[in-house]
């Protein structure tokens, strides 16, 4: 699992979940960045950040992004769970969420922090930083995976990514 | 002897079968397993592959909610009228729910790679063959775009507003309820 990971809240009445999120992955591999810096980087408008764009504006800041890729669901959750569960080098990597049953919805960030089994249940619970409320929440009600984006068309990139500054 | 009365003639009937739908739409937003269809072959004849998984899935609680709102003797002995209802009136409902959620995915994605993780979608709507999701900004209840998709969840990239089109009416509306991080400093 991931340890020492401050979690962070995005300013009241903003849509920065995003820019948030990855601030909170940048301070947790010791890279000091303002929200504004953050917000720059991620190409941040009013209508939110597009996710290429926040990428590409990250690699040009100088941050190394992997962007974890599978053709299925199941096979999405392997790598996730693989990334921030690695025994020697477990790494925080953000997922977009959209609940599909709400009346109005959108996309939302958050940092994945660890995937488990519960110690009272046989159910897994998923353990990540949701920017809106600043706090880790704790999933096993199957809920994240059911919101979670993942893309299996080939044309789209990646929605979650692993952020590290690149040695410049 | 009163003339005999058929289910659609039936005071209330209509509100029975509407308690089903929403029974049985209430069963698929509790089931946490539900997922909609991530491939293009699932998503082909307007969604058909997928809704018949989860017509099997569903036949049970579709089964169990229409039980639990026809309990007399005539309507549950009565299996014809009993599928017929299934097939005609419950059926194509929770199929057309069913259907918008799919829907709402696509746009979800083009949203994503297109416009901006601020932008919401509202509740897709059908009229003829295409789909309509209304787009707005939150902190804003505006309509301010929409997707268009087809039958099959494609998007009509000619009939979904652009980005410029949203930045002119989010701009023009002034909204300075919407800020960025940036701003905020």
């Amino acid at each position: 699992m991931v340890e020492n990971f401050r979690p962070l809240r995005q300013p009241p009445s903003s849509n920065s979940c995003l820019p948030t999120a990855v601030r909170a992955v940048l301070l947790w591999n010791k890279v000091q960045a303002s929200p504004g810096e953050v917000s720059e980087w991620c190409r941040e408008e009013p209508e939110g950040c597009v996710l290429d764009l926040a990428l590409d504006g990250l690699r040009e800041a100088g941050f190394d992004i992997e962007e974890l890729i599978a053709p299925t669901e199941a096979e999405a959750q392997d790598l996730l769970r693989a990334a921030v569960t690695d025994e020697e080098d477990a790494q925080p990597v953000i997922a977009t969420l959209l609940n599909l049953f709400l009346s109005t919805t959108q996309d939302h960030a958050v940092v994945v922090l660890n995937i488990r089994q519960g110690q009272e249940t046989e159910r897994e619970v998923v353990e990540y930083m949701d920017p809106l409320t600043g706090e880790i929440e704790r999933d096993s009600s199957g809920r994240f995976w059911q919101y979670w984006y993942f893309r299996t068309d080939a044309r789209f990139h990646s929605p979650y990514l692993n952020s590290q500054r690149r040695p410049r | 002897m009163s003339p005999a009365k058929f289910p659609g003639e039936r005071d209330g009937y209509d509100a029975k079968i509407a308690r089903c739908i929403a029974e049985v739409i209430a069963a698929i937003e509790a089931d946490a397993s539900f997922r909609v269809p991530h491939t293009e072959a699932e998503r082909q004849n307007a969604f058909a592959d997928w809704l018949a998984a989860y017509r099997s899935k569903l036949a049970p609680v579709i089964q169990a909610a229409l039980q639990s709102e026809l309990p007399s003797p005539f309507e549950r002995q009565n299996s014809g009228v009993f599928q017929d209802t299934i097939e005609n009136r419950i059926w194509p409902e929770v199929a057309q729910r069913l259907r918008s959620y799919a829907v709402r995915y696509q746009a979800g994605a083009w949203v994503r790679q297109h416009l901006g993780d601020a932008v919401t979608l509202g509740i897709p709507k059908i009229r003829g063959e295409r789909w309509y999701v209304p787009l707005g900004v939150a902190s804003n209840s505006a309509h301010l775009g929409q997707v268009v998709l087809d039958a099959n969840g494609m998007v009509l990239s000619d009939l979904t507003s652009t980005c410029e089109q949203i930045r002119e009416k989010l701009h023009g509306r002034k909204l300075s309820s919407i800020t960025t991080a940036a701003e905020q400093q």
